[in-house]
Protein backbone atom coordinates (compact mmCIF):
# COMPACT_ATOMS: atom_id res chain seq x y z
CA UNK A 1 0.00 0.00 0.00
CA UNK A 2 1.56 3.26 -1.11
CA UNK A 3 1.37 6.43 0.93
CA UNK A 4 -0.66 9.36 -0.35
CA UNK A 5 1.87 12.04 -1.17
CA UNK A 6 1.10 15.55 -2.33
CA UNK A 7 3.95 17.20 -4.23
CA UNK A 8 3.97 21.00 -4.40
CA UNK A 9 6.28 21.65 -7.31
CA UNK A 10 7.56 24.91 -8.75
CA UNK A 11 6.85 25.33 -12.45
CA UNK A 12 10.56 25.58 -13.40
CA UNK A 13 13.25 23.12 -12.32
CA UNK A 14 10.97 21.12 -10.03
CA UNK A 15 8.43 20.59 -12.80
CA UNK A 16 11.16 19.86 -15.34
CA UNK A 17 12.31 16.90 -13.18
CA UNK A 18 8.80 15.42 -13.13
CA UNK A 19 8.53 16.03 -16.87
CA UNK A 20 11.89 14.35 -17.50
CA UNK A 21 10.84 11.34 -15.44
CA UNK A 22 7.60 11.06 -17.40
CA UNK A 23 9.35 11.41 -20.77
CA UNK A 24 11.88 8.74 -19.83
CA UNK A 25 9.03 6.42 -18.86
CA UNK A 26 10.23 6.10 -15.25
CA UNK A 27 7.33 4.97 -13.04
CA UNK A 28 6.42 6.38 -9.62
CA UNK A 29 3.54 5.41 -7.29
CA UNK A 30 0.09 6.38 -8.51
CA UNK A 31 -0.71 7.70 -5.03
CA UNK A 32 1.51 10.73 -5.73
CA UNK A 33 -0.44 13.89 -6.64
CA UNK A 34 1.47 16.80 -8.12
CA UNK A 35 0.29 20.38 -7.68
CA UNK A 36 2.14 22.91 -9.80
CA UNK A 37 2.87 26.35 -8.34
CA UNK A 38 4.42 29.22 -10.32
CA UNK A 39 7.20 29.40 -7.72
CA UNK A 40 7.69 27.37 -4.58
CA UNK A 41 8.16 30.64 -2.67
CA UNK A 42 4.39 30.89 -2.77
CA UNK A 43 4.12 27.96 -0.38
CA UNK A 44 2.67 28.50 3.04
CA UNK A 45 2.65 26.39 6.20
CA UNK A 46 -1.14 26.61 5.97
CA UNK A 47 -1.17 24.98 2.54
CA UNK A 48 1.08 22.16 3.74
CA UNK A 49 -1.03 21.50 6.82
CA UNK A 50 -4.22 21.71 4.79
CA UNK A 51 -3.01 18.88 2.55
CA UNK A 52 -2.26 16.76 5.63
CA UNK A 53 -5.55 17.72 7.27
CA UNK A 54 -7.42 16.57 4.15
CA UNK A 55 -5.81 13.15 4.33
CA UNK A 56 -2.38 13.23 2.68
CA UNK A 57 0.22 11.07 4.43
CA UNK A 58 3.10 13.24 3.33
CA UNK A 59 3.84 16.54 1.58
CA UNK A 60 6.88 16.95 -0.65
CA UNK A 61 8.04 20.45 -1.58
CA UNK A 62 9.93 20.32 -4.85
CA UNK A 63 11.82 23.38 -6.01
CA UNK A 64 14.86 24.77 -7.80
CA UNK A 65 18.28 25.08 -6.23
CA UNK A 66 18.33 28.36 -4.25
CA UNK A 67 20.51 30.24 -6.77
CA UNK A 68 18.46 29.01 -9.74
CA UNK A 69 15.13 30.65 -8.81
CA UNK A 70 13.70 32.34 -11.95
CA UNK A 71 11.77 34.77 -9.77
CA UNK A 72 14.84 35.96 -7.88
CA UNK A 73 13.32 34.90 -4.56
CA UNK A 74 16.19 32.62 -3.52
CA UNK A 75 13.68 30.63 -1.55
CA UNK A 76 14.25 31.91 2.00
CA UNK A 77 10.50 31.89 2.41
CA UNK A 78 10.38 28.19 1.53
CA UNK A 79 12.70 27.26 4.39
CA UNK A 80 10.75 29.47 6.81
CA UNK A 81 7.39 27.95 5.93
CA UNK A 82 8.85 24.44 5.81
CA UNK A 83 10.27 24.86 9.33
CA UNK A 84 7.00 26.32 10.57
CA UNK A 85 5.02 23.37 9.23
CA UNK A 86 7.42 20.89 10.82
CA UNK A 87 7.35 22.66 14.18
CA UNK A 88 3.57 22.85 14.18
CA UNK A 89 3.34 19.15 13.35
CA UNK A 90 5.62 18.15 16.20
CA UNK A 91 3.66 20.36 18.61
CA UNK A 92 0.50 18.61 17.44
CA UNK A 93 2.16 15.31 18.28
CA UNK A 94 2.42 14.30 14.64
CA UNK A 95 5.49 13.03 12.81
CA UNK A 96 7.26 16.12 11.49
CA UNK A 97 8.98 14.04 8.77
CA UNK A 98 5.66 13.96 6.97
CA UNK A 99 6.89 17.13 5.26
CA UNK A 100 9.98 16.98 3.13
CA UNK A 101 11.84 19.58 1.06
CA UNK A 102 13.80 18.64 -2.06
CA UNK A 103 15.75 21.01 -4.27
CA UNK A 104 16.80 19.42 -7.56
CA UNK A 105 18.74 20.47 -10.63
CA UNK A 106 16.78 20.94 -13.84
CA UNK A 107 15.68 17.81 -15.74
CA UNK A 108 16.82 15.46 -12.96
CA UNK A 109 14.17 12.82 -13.57
CA UNK A 110 16.06 10.13 -11.69
CA UNK A 111 16.48 12.46 -8.71
CA UNK A 112 12.72 13.03 -8.57
CA UNK A 113 11.94 9.31 -8.73
CA UNK A 114 14.48 8.55 -6.01
CA UNK A 115 13.16 11.35 -3.78
CA UNK A 116 9.57 10.20 -4.14
CA UNK A 117 10.41 6.53 -3.59
CA UNK A 118 12.55 7.13 -0.51
CA UNK A 119 9.87 9.44 0.93
CA UNK A 120 7.23 6.81 0.25
CA UNK A 121 9.36 4.13 1.91
CA UNK A 122 9.96 6.32 4.98
CA UNK A 123 6.25 7.08 5.34
CA UNK A 124 5.32 3.42 4.91
CA UNK A 125 7.77 2.19 7.52
CA UNK A 126 6.37 4.77 9.98
CA UNK A 127 2.85 3.60 9.12
CA UNK A 128 3.88 -0.01 9.87
CA UNK A 129 5.23 1.03 13.28
CA UNK A 130 1.95 2.82 13.99
CA UNK A 131 -0.10 -0.21 12.92
CA UNK A 132 1.99 -2.60 15.02
CA UNK A 133 2.16 -0.56 18.23
CA UNK A 134 -1.03 1.46 18.01
CA UNK A 135 1.06 4.52 18.84
CA UNK A 136 1.96 7.31 16.52
CA UNK A 137 5.67 7.46 15.86
CA UNK B 1 -31.06 26.29 13.35
CA UNK B 2 -33.49 27.96 10.96
CA UNK B 3 -33.87 31.68 10.32
CA UNK B 4 -36.93 32.04 12.60
CA UNK B 5 -35.08 30.61 15.58
CA UNK B 6 -31.97 32.66 14.88
CA UNK B 7 -34.04 35.85 14.81
CA UNK B 8 -35.77 34.96 18.07
CA UNK B 9 -32.61 33.93 19.85
CA UNK B 10 -30.62 36.99 18.82
CA UNK B 11 -33.55 39.38 19.48
CA UNK B 12 -33.20 40.65 15.92
CA UNK B 13 -36.99 41.15 15.69
CA UNK B 14 -36.64 44.01 18.19
CA UNK B 15 -34.59 46.01 15.67
CA UNK B 16 -36.04 49.51 15.28
CA UNK B 17 -34.00 50.32 12.20
CA UNK B 18 -32.45 53.27 14.02
CA UNK B 19 -28.98 52.68 12.57
CA UNK B 20 -26.95 53.36 15.72
CA UNK B 21 -25.17 50.06 15.11
CA UNK B 22 -23.98 51.18 11.71
CA UNK B 23 -23.01 54.61 13.02
CA UNK B 24 -20.57 53.15 15.55
CA UNK B 25 -19.35 50.18 13.49
CA UNK B 26 -15.58 50.41 12.91
CA UNK B 27 -15.84 48.42 9.68
CA UNK B 28 -18.52 50.74 8.32
CA UNK B 29 -16.24 53.69 8.99
CA UNK B 30 -13.81 52.47 6.35
CA UNK B 31 -16.14 50.42 4.17
CA UNK B 32 -19.57 52.07 3.88
CA UNK B 33 -20.92 49.06 2.01
CA UNK B 34 -20.91 47.09 5.25
CA UNK B 35 -23.86 47.96 7.45
CA UNK B 36 -25.03 45.97 10.48
CA UNK B 37 -28.46 47.54 10.18
CA UNK B 38 -28.92 46.40 6.59
CA UNK B 39 -27.84 42.87 7.46
CA UNK B 40 -30.39 42.69 10.29
CA UNK B 41 -32.99 44.11 7.93
CA UNK B 42 -32.15 41.51 5.30
CA UNK B 43 -32.32 38.73 7.88
CA UNK B 44 -35.80 39.92 8.88
CA UNK B 45 -37.14 40.33 5.35
CA UNK B 46 -39.32 37.64 3.87
CA UNK B 47 -36.92 37.10 1.01
CA UNK B 48 -34.66 35.38 3.52
CA UNK B 49 -31.08 34.45 2.82
CA UNK B 50 -29.03 37.14 4.53
CA UNK B 51 -26.46 34.39 4.80
CA UNK B 52 -25.50 34.51 1.13
CA UNK B 53 -24.53 38.18 1.47
CA UNK B 54 -20.74 38.31 1.24
CA UNK B 55 -20.72 41.24 3.69
CA UNK B 56 -21.42 39.01 6.69
CA UNK B 57 -17.76 37.97 6.53
CA UNK B 58 -16.54 41.55 7.09
CA UNK B 59 -17.81 41.75 10.68
CA UNK B 60 -14.94 41.76 13.20
CA UNK B 61 -17.16 40.75 16.13
CA UNK B 62 -16.22 43.75 18.28
CA UNK B 63 -19.70 44.09 19.83
CA UNK B 64 -19.75 47.88 19.45
CA UNK B 65 -23.19 47.64 17.80
CA UNK B 66 -24.79 45.58 20.58
CA UNK B 67 -23.48 47.93 23.26
CA UNK B 68 -25.18 50.83 21.48
CA UNK B 69 -28.37 48.97 20.57
CA UNK B 70 -31.40 50.14 22.59
CA UNK B 71 -32.94 46.68 22.35
CA UNK B 72 -29.80 44.67 22.89
CA UNK B 73 -29.92 42.84 19.57
CA UNK B 74 -27.13 40.30 19.78
CA UNK B 75 -25.45 41.16 16.54
CA UNK B 76 -22.30 39.04 16.90
CA UNK B 77 -24.50 35.99 17.58
CA UNK B 78 -26.57 36.77 14.52
CA UNK B 79 -23.47 37.01 12.34
CA UNK B 80 -22.18 33.76 13.78
CA UNK B 81 -25.41 31.92 12.94
CA UNK B 82 -25.57 33.46 9.47
CA UNK B 83 -22.01 32.28 8.87
CA UNK B 84 -22.97 28.77 9.97
CA UNK B 85 -25.85 28.78 7.49
CA UNK B 86 -23.58 30.18 4.81
CA UNK B 87 -21.06 27.39 5.34
CA UNK B 88 -23.79 24.78 5.27
CA UNK B 89 -24.70 26.17 1.87
CA UNK B 90 -21.18 25.67 0.60
CA UNK B 91 -19.60 29.14 0.72
CA UNK B 92 -15.90 29.13 -0.17
CA UNK B 93 -13.83 31.19 2.24
CA UNK B 94 -10.60 33.14 2.02
CA UNK B 95 -8.29 32.49 4.95
CA UNK B 96 -5.53 34.80 6.10
CA UNK B 97 -2.06 33.40 6.74
CA UNK B 98 -2.70 30.61 4.22
CA UNK B 99 -5.30 29.06 6.51
CA UNK B 100 -2.64 27.77 8.87
CA UNK B 101 -4.54 28.69 12.03
CA UNK B 102 -7.67 26.95 10.79
CA UNK B 103 -5.75 23.79 9.87
CA UNK B 104 -4.05 23.73 13.27
CA UNK B 105 -7.41 24.11 15.01
CA UNK B 106 -8.90 21.29 12.93
CA UNK B 107 -5.95 18.99 13.57
CA UNK B 108 -6.20 19.76 17.29
CA UNK B 109 -9.80 18.60 17.17
CA UNK B 110 -8.77 15.01 16.41
CA UNK B 111 -9.47 12.68 19.32
CA UNK B 112 -6.24 10.69 19.22
CA UNK B 113 -3.55 13.39 19.17
CA UNK B 114 -0.95 13.68 21.91
CA UNK B 115 0.37 17.22 21.78
CA UNK B 116 3.85 18.21 22.73
CA UNK B 117 2.98 21.76 23.64
CA UNK B 118 4.93 22.67 26.75
CA UNK B 119 8.43 23.13 25.32
CA UNK B 120 8.26 26.88 25.98
CA UNK B 121 7.59 26.52 29.71
CA UNK B 122 10.51 27.82 31.82
CA UNK B 123 11.73 25.58 34.65
CA UNK B 124 11.05 28.17 37.37
CA UNK B 125 7.28 28.13 36.89
CA UNK B 126 5.71 26.02 39.63
CA UNK B 127 2.97 23.82 38.24
CA UNK B 128 0.89 21.78 40.64
CA UNK B 129 -0.28 18.66 38.87
CA UNK B 130 -2.67 17.33 41.52
CA UNK B 131 -5.07 20.19 42.27
CA UNK B 132 -8.46 20.84 40.73
CA UNK B 133 -7.48 24.23 39.30
CA UNK B 134 -5.93 24.52 35.86
CA UNK B 135 -4.42 27.39 33.94
CA UNK B 136 -5.75 27.46 30.40
CA UNK B 137 -2.80 28.45 28.21
CA UNK B 138 -4.57 29.01 24.89
CA UNK B 139 -2.89 28.93 21.51
CA UNK B 140 0.08 31.20 22.35
CA UNK B 141 2.66 28.38 21.85
CA UNK B 142 1.29 27.75 18.35
CA UNK B 143 1.12 31.46 17.58
CA UNK B 144 4.80 31.76 18.49
CA UNK B 145 5.63 29.44 15.61
CA UNK B 146 3.05 30.73 13.16
CA UNK B 147 3.91 34.39 13.68
CA UNK B 148 7.62 34.19 14.25
CA UNK B 149 8.19 36.49 11.25
CA UNK B 150 6.56 39.26 13.30
CA UNK B 151 9.28 38.98 15.90
CA UNK B 152 6.90 38.62 18.83
CA UNK B 153 6.81 35.98 21.52
CA UNK B 154 3.28 35.46 22.67
CA UNK B 155 4.16 32.91 25.31
CA UNK B 156 5.89 35.77 27.16
CA UNK B 157 2.44 36.98 28.15
CA UNK B 158 1.31 33.52 29.25
CA UNK B 159 4.52 32.99 31.22
CA UNK B 160 4.02 36.43 32.81
CA UNK B 161 0.49 35.49 33.87
CA UNK B 162 1.73 32.21 35.36
CA UNK B 163 4.53 34.03 37.21
CA UNK B 164 1.99 36.42 38.72
CA UNK B 165 -0.05 33.45 39.95
CA UNK B 166 3.10 31.83 41.34
CA UNK B 167 4.11 35.00 43.17
CA UNK B 168 0.62 35.45 44.56
CA UNK B 169 0.69 31.86 45.81
CA UNK B 170 -2.26 30.65 43.73
CA UNK B 171 -1.70 26.98 42.84
CA UNK B 172 -2.60 25.77 39.35
CA UNK B 173 -1.94 22.84 37.05
CA UNK B 174 -1.77 22.60 33.28
CA UNK B 175 -3.77 20.47 30.87
CA UNK B 176 -1.11 18.58 28.95
CA UNK B 177 -3.32 17.93 25.99
CA UNK B 178 -5.32 21.14 26.11
CA UNK B 179 -7.07 21.97 22.84
CA UNK B 180 -7.76 25.39 21.38
CA UNK B 181 -10.94 26.86 22.93
CA UNK B 182 -12.40 27.16 19.42
CA UNK B 183 -13.39 30.83 19.60
CA UNK B 184 -12.34 31.54 16.04
CA UNK B 185 -13.93 28.45 14.56
CA UNK B 186 -17.23 29.35 16.21
CA UNK B 187 -17.04 32.97 15.08
CA UNK B 188 -16.27 31.71 11.59
CA UNK B 189 -19.39 29.55 11.70
CA UNK B 190 -17.54 26.23 11.80
CA UNK B 191 -19.78 24.47 14.31
CA UNK B 192 -18.36 20.98 13.65
CA UNK B 193 -14.77 22.07 14.23
CA UNK B 194 -15.81 23.87 17.41
CA UNK B 195 -17.72 20.82 18.69
CA UNK B 196 -14.67 18.58 18.18
CA UNK B 197 -12.45 20.93 20.19
CA UNK B 198 -15.07 21.33 22.91
CA UNK B 199 -15.61 17.58 23.23
CA UNK B 200 -11.88 16.98 23.63
CA UNK B 201 -11.49 19.76 26.20
CA UNK B 202 -14.33 18.24 28.22
CA UNK B 203 -12.57 14.85 28.10
CA UNK B 204 -9.33 16.45 29.22
CA UNK B 205 -11.08 18.22 32.09
CA UNK B 206 -12.82 15.03 33.21
CA UNK B 207 -9.64 12.97 33.08
CA UNK B 208 -7.87 15.46 35.31
CA UNK B 209 -10.82 16.25 37.58
CA UNK B 210 -10.57 19.99 36.93
CA UNK B 211 -13.26 22.12 38.58
CA UNK B 212 -11.85 25.60 38.07
CA UNK B 213 -10.01 27.21 35.17
CA UNK B 214 -7.97 30.40 35.25
CA UNK B 215 -7.05 31.99 31.95
CA UNK B 216 -5.36 35.16 30.81
CA UNK B 217 -6.58 35.18 27.21
CA UNK B 218 -9.77 37.25 26.81
CA UNK B 219 -11.10 35.11 23.97
CA UNK B 220 -10.50 31.83 25.80
CA UNK B 221 -12.21 33.39 28.81
CA UNK B 222 -15.25 34.40 26.79
CA UNK B 223 -15.53 31.08 24.99
CA UNK B 224 -15.01 28.86 28.02
CA UNK B 225 -17.32 30.95 30.20
CA UNK B 226 -20.10 31.90 27.78
CA UNK B 227 -20.05 29.50 24.85
CA UNK B 228 -19.04 26.19 26.41
CA UNK B 229 -21.99 26.03 28.85
CA UNK B 230 -24.32 26.73 25.91
CA UNK B 231 -22.85 24.56 23.18
CA UNK B 232 -20.67 21.88 24.81
CA UNK B 233 -22.09 19.03 26.92
CA UNK B 234 -20.55 18.22 30.27
CA UNK B 235 -18.41 21.33 30.75
CA UNK B 236 -19.40 22.41 34.32
CA UNK B 237 -16.28 24.36 35.16
CA UNK B 238 -15.91 27.61 37.00
CA UNK B 239 -13.96 29.89 34.66
CA UNK B 240 -12.23 32.97 35.99
CA UNK B 241 -10.01 35.55 34.38
CA UNK B 242 -6.65 36.25 35.95
CA UNK B 243 -7.71 39.82 36.79
CA UNK B 244 -10.47 38.32 38.92
CA UNK B 245 -7.96 36.59 41.20
CA UNK B 246 -7.84 38.90 44.26
CA UNK B 247 -4.45 37.62 45.49
CA UNK B 248 -2.75 39.13 42.44
CA UNK B 249 -3.60 42.65 43.49
CA UNK B 250 -1.95 42.19 46.88
CA UNK B 251 1.41 42.03 45.11
CA UNK B 252 3.32 45.27 45.06
CA UNK B 253 5.04 46.35 41.89
CA UNK B 254 8.32 48.05 41.28
CA UNK B 255 8.62 51.77 40.71
CA UNK B 256 12.04 51.50 39.13
CA UNK B 257 11.54 53.61 36.08
CA UNK B 258 8.16 55.12 35.48
CA UNK B 259 6.90 54.18 32.04
CA UNK B 260 3.95 55.58 30.17
CA UNK B 261 1.57 53.00 28.82
CA UNK B 262 -1.52 53.26 26.63
CA UNK B 263 -3.92 50.44 27.42
CA UNK B 264 -5.74 48.76 24.55
CA UNK B 265 -8.93 47.01 25.70
CA UNK B 266 -9.68 43.76 23.99
CA UNK B 267 -13.27 43.55 22.75
CA UNK B 268 -14.05 40.41 24.71
CA UNK B 269 -12.78 41.57 28.10
CA UNK B 270 -13.93 45.13 27.52
CA UNK B 271 -17.27 45.45 25.81
CA UNK B 272 -18.40 41.86 26.35
CA UNK B 273 -17.56 41.57 30.06
CA UNK B 274 -17.17 45.26 31.00
CA UNK B 275 -13.89 44.41 32.72
CA UNK B 276 -12.13 47.74 32.26
CA UNK B 277 -10.63 48.39 35.68
CA UNK B 278 -8.97 45.04 36.49
CA UNK B 279 -6.36 45.18 33.73
CA UNK B 280 -5.82 48.90 34.32
CA UNK B 281 -5.19 48.32 38.03
CA UNK B 282 -2.73 45.61 37.14
CA UNK B 283 -0.96 48.02 34.82
CA UNK B 284 -0.72 50.90 37.27
CA UNK B 285 -0.23 49.09 40.58
CA UNK B 286 1.86 46.11 39.47
CA UNK B 287 3.67 47.26 36.39
CA UNK B 288 4.04 50.71 37.93
CA UNK B 289 3.05 52.42 34.72
CA UNK B 290 1.46 55.78 34.17
CA UNK B 291 -1.77 55.15 32.32
CA UNK B 292 -2.44 57.10 29.13
CA UNK B 293 -5.92 56.72 27.70
CA UNK B 294 -6.35 56.66 23.95
CA UNK B 295 -8.98 58.71 22.17
CA UNK B 296 -11.24 55.66 21.99
CA UNK B 297 -11.07 53.79 25.26
CA UNK B 298 -13.05 51.46 27.48
CA UNK B 299 -16.56 51.09 26.03
CA UNK B 300 -15.60 52.99 22.88
CA UNK B 301 -12.34 51.16 22.43
CA UNK B 302 -11.43 50.45 18.83
CA UNK B 303 -11.09 46.78 17.84
CA UNK B 304 -7.70 45.44 16.74
CA UNK B 305 -9.50 45.04 13.45
CA UNK B 306 -9.48 41.39 12.53
CA UNK B 307 -12.01 38.69 11.88
CA UNK B 308 -11.36 35.09 12.88
CA UNK B 309 -8.28 34.62 10.70
CA UNK B 310 -10.12 35.30 7.50
CA UNK B 311 -10.80 38.02 4.94
CA UNK B 312 -8.15 40.34 6.38
CA UNK B 313 -7.93 43.21 3.92
CA UNK B 314 -7.50 46.93 3.49
CA UNK B 315 -10.41 47.80 5.77
CA UNK B 316 -8.94 45.78 8.62
CA UNK B 317 -5.58 47.42 8.07
CA UNK B 318 -7.16 50.88 8.17
CA UNK B 319 -8.82 50.11 11.51
CA UNK B 320 -5.50 48.86 12.86
CA UNK B 321 -3.62 51.90 11.53
CA UNK B 322 -6.12 54.18 13.19
CA UNK B 323 -5.64 52.34 16.49
CA UNK B 324 -1.85 52.58 16.25
CA UNK B 325 -2.10 56.30 15.48
CA UNK B 326 -4.29 56.80 18.56
CA UNK B 327 -1.72 55.00 20.69
CA UNK B 328 1.16 57.03 19.31
CA UNK B 329 -0.78 60.26 19.85
CA UNK B 330 -0.87 59.64 23.62
CA UNK B 331 2.93 59.92 23.75
CA UNK B 332 3.14 56.62 25.62
CA UNK B 333 6.23 54.39 25.53
CA UNK B 334 4.23 51.22 25.21
CA UNK B 335 0.90 50.10 23.91
CA UNK B 336 -0.20 47.46 26.38
CA UNK B 337 -2.79 44.80 25.67
CA UNK B 338 -4.01 41.73 27.49
CA UNK B 339 -4.96 39.81 24.34
CA UNK B 340 -2.44 37.80 22.27
CA UNK B 341 -4.48 38.26 19.12
CA UNK B 342 -4.59 42.04 19.51
CA UNK B 343 -0.82 41.92 19.87
CA UNK B 344 -0.46 39.91 16.67
CA UNK B 345 -2.81 42.05 14.62
CA UNK B 346 -1.47 45.41 15.74
CA UNK B 347 2.16 44.33 15.32
CA UNK B 348 1.35 43.00 11.86
CA UNK B 349 -0.37 46.27 10.91
CA UNK B 350 2.56 48.24 12.27
CA UNK B 351 4.99 46.53 9.97
CA UNK B 352 2.88 46.10 6.88
CA UNK B 353 2.79 49.72 5.75
CA UNK B 354 6.41 50.18 4.82
CA UNK B 355 7.82 46.95 6.22
CA UNK B 356 8.92 48.70 9.41
CA UNK B 357 7.51 48.25 12.87
CA UNK B 358 5.18 50.76 14.41
CA UNK B 359 6.68 53.67 16.28
CA UNK B 360 5.15 52.42 19.48
CA UNK B 361 6.11 49.09 21.02
CA UNK B 362 3.24 46.70 21.68
CA UNK B 363 3.66 44.56 24.79
CA UNK B 364 1.63 42.12 26.80
CA UNK B 365 0.16 43.30 30.09
CA UNK B 366 1.10 40.23 32.14
CA UNK B 367 4.60 40.13 30.73
CA UNK B 368 5.12 43.76 31.73
CA UNK B 369 3.67 43.25 35.22
CA UNK B 370 5.69 40.09 35.92
CA UNK B 371 8.86 41.73 34.64
CA UNK B 372 8.35 44.74 36.86
CA UNK B 373 7.76 42.53 39.93
CA UNK B 374 10.85 40.46 39.16
CA UNK B 375 12.93 43.64 38.92
CA UNK B 376 11.78 44.61 42.38
CA UNK B 377 12.64 41.22 43.83
CA UNK B 378 16.09 41.37 42.32
CA UNK B 379 16.64 44.70 43.96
Amino acid sequence: MNSRIVVFSCSWDGWSCIDAAANAGMPYPASVTVIKLPCLSGIDAGLILRALEYGADGVLLLGCQPHECRHGRYGENIEVEFDKARQLLSMLGENSDRVRLARLDAFDGTGFIETVKSFNAALESKAKVTAATGNKP
Amino acid sequence: MNMQEIIRQTRAHFCLDCGKCTAVCPVNRFDPRFSPRLIVQKALSNEGGAYDDARIWSCVGCNMCTVRCNYNVSYVELIRHLRMLSRENGTELVYSHGGVTESVMHMMGKDDIKQDRSGWLPADIQVNGSGDTAFFVGCAPYFDTIFKDLNIKLTDGTIGAMRLLNMAGVPFGLLNNERCCGHDLLLAGDSNGFAALGRNNVEERRARGIKKIITSCPECYYTLKEDYPRYVDGWNVEVIHITEVPEIFKLKGAAMKKIKAAFHDSCKLGRHFKMYDGPRNLLTSLAGAELCEMENNKENSLCCGASPWMFCGSVNKQIQDERLRQAEATGADYMVTSCPKCQIHLTCAGMSGDGKYAGIKIVDLYHLAAQSLAQKENG
